[in-house]
């Protein structure tokens, strides 16, 4: 009798312990929500905004189509075309419109909405690549040699130009040269990769093989190499945003960090092992790289500002990617710089500062403002949580269903 | 100092600088992103730019032309 009343207690205590986690969760998804609904508001504005800018004065429309408008000018004399297309870059749909006049010369060029990383598209803009569409004719394929490290952005602009140009293209010269694109084209072999090294990792976590420790070094670098150096496909604080806004629906240059998000956490929650930290994150495995070199010791702070303040941060930037409607222009990771050298400044200095550290730390980056160690306290305590609540509904129908059916107090029966 | 305390003053001083510097660049990245949405630009190019190309990035604020919100809410509907 005591120990049942004990352990009631302790459940009763344990739920008030987590009284401001659960509060905390509950807060998190209302928040996402609300951003997500007032960037809605906020991006249909935008849009109509920017798109009035590209109109000429006292112009008047003379057909509207679904995305393309012509447009006459000096009472009727001039006509020209406003038309939008989109591409598909790194954080999904870019929308771009054109201006073409009446001989199919590209007078205007507008990125209307872009979901890339600033620094990406900073890349594109001072190199000039959209300005090498103002001029050309659309009687031919537009054709702009890619910015080397910003390929899929530059791709995803080049291609929106090439559907905007597309209907006045047929209107004007009866050519039609682009077809459309299935969202599904953009899988490519690094996705497969991304499964085979799911896998991999899967096998050797239940592996008792004497060269274990030799498998997980060998699947460690293959990622350094592969997702890191070559793709540079990490999953970022960005990839989550890109998952729940569901930007991803309508095509991704780069699926790869998705398919590594998606699975981390499909493992994290049917074994509750986090597989892609362990052996598949080529950020770690570059910190676990240099902790070869100096076997520095594992340093946890114990404060819970170590703890809330990294959570703090990774909800800011959802929620700002939500509201924005651009979940990877907020990325705060080193990714970018140290497989890729693109990223602002801080991140620069971060970056620098991480590798200095891993000498005399052990993963000091994934030990405290790695987003994955709040993405992963999260599903633990919603997983955690959603069982404790089927136990007490079991409970709760056992004892109903064992209570007479009545109700009827036991002394009116004696 | 103990070999244990230090690593923890360093752990203390590579959160604080990290957190600092990640703060830091995410308000620089919404205070960038907020211009954008203010002055109605993520990128606006015009053949008159290309022709005139100088050194200055080929980006044009551009907030008080042509305001014909009418027309275009209703191609946009």
């Amino acid at each position: 009798m005591d120990t049942r009343r004990n352990k009631s207690n302790n459940n009763k205590r344990q739920k008030i312990r987590q009284l401001p986690e659960k509060l905390a969760v509950i807060g998190s998804i209302i928040l996402l929500i609300i951003a997500w609904v007032l960037g809605g508001a906020r991006l249909s504005n935008l849009e109509t905004e920017q798109l009035s800018h590209l109109l000429p004065e006292n112009a008047q429309i003379v057909t509207t189509d679904q995305s393309t408008l012509k447009i006459t000018t000096n009472a009727g004399q001039d006509t020209q075309w406003l038309s939008q297309g989109s591409g598909v870059g790194y954080g999904g749909k870019m929308d771009i419109a054109l201006m073409i006049d009446d001989q199919g010369v590209i007078k205007q060029l507008a990125i209307l909405s872009s979901r890339e990383t600033a620094s990406y598209l900073q890349k594109i803009i001072a190199a000039k690549f959209p300005e090498q569409m103002v001029g050309q004719s659309i009687n031919n394929i537009l054709q702009v040699d890619a910015i080397s490290g910003a390929t899929l952005s530059s791709s995803a602009i080049l291609r929106g130009a090439n559907l905007a140009a597309e209907p006045v293209r047929q209107e004007l010269m009866n050519l039609s040269l682009v077809g459309s694109r299935s969202p599904w084209s953009y899988f490519g072999w690094m996705d497969l990769v991304a499964l085979l090294a799911f896998a991999a990792a899967w096998q050797i976590s239940k592996t008792r093989h004497p060269q274990r420790k030799k498998m997980e070094w060998g699947l460690m670098l293959t990622s350094l190499v592969l997702f890191g150096f070559y793709a540079s496909a990490l999953f970022s604080s960005s990839t989550l945003g890109i998952l729940i806004s569901g930007t991803w629906i309508s095509g991704l240059g780069n699926y790869t960090p998705l398919i590594l998000l998606v699975l981390t956490v499909v493992t994290l929650l049917s074994t509750n092992k986090n597989l892609y930290c362990d052996m598949i994150c080529p950020f770690g495995t570059t910190q676990q790289c240099l902790a070869k070199i100096t076997n520095p010791p594992t340093v946890t702070l114990k404060h819970s500002i170590f703890t809330w303040l990294p959570r703090v941060i990774f909800l800011a930037v959802l929620a700002a990617g939500l509201y924005f409607r651009n979940p990877a222009t907020i990325a705060y990771e080193p990714f970018g710089i140290m497989f890729g050298m693109t990223g602002s400044i801080q991140l620069f200095i971060l970056t620098f500062v991480i590798i200095l550290t891993s000498l005399m730390i052990y993963r000091p980056w994934c030990k405290t403002l790695c987003p994955v160690g709040a993405m992963t306290d999260f599903l633990k305590f919603i997983k955690a949580w959603g069982k404790q609540g089927l136990k007490d509904y079991q409970r709760k129908t056992k004892t109903t269903s064992a209570r007479p059916a009545n109700n009827i107090p036991h002394r009116s029966l004696s | 100092m103990e070999k244990g305390s230090f690593r923890k003053s360093v752990a203390f001083a590579f959160f604080t600088v990290a957190s600092g510097l990640v703060i830091f660049s995410g308000f620089n990245a919404v205070g960038q992103l907020s211009r954008t949405s203010d002055n109605l630009q993520p990128v606006y190019i015009t053949q008159e730019q290309v022709e005139t190309s100088t050194e200055q990035p080929a980006i044009k604020l551009n907030t008080e032309q042509w305001k014909k919100l009418d027309i275009i809410k209703d191609m946009t509907e």
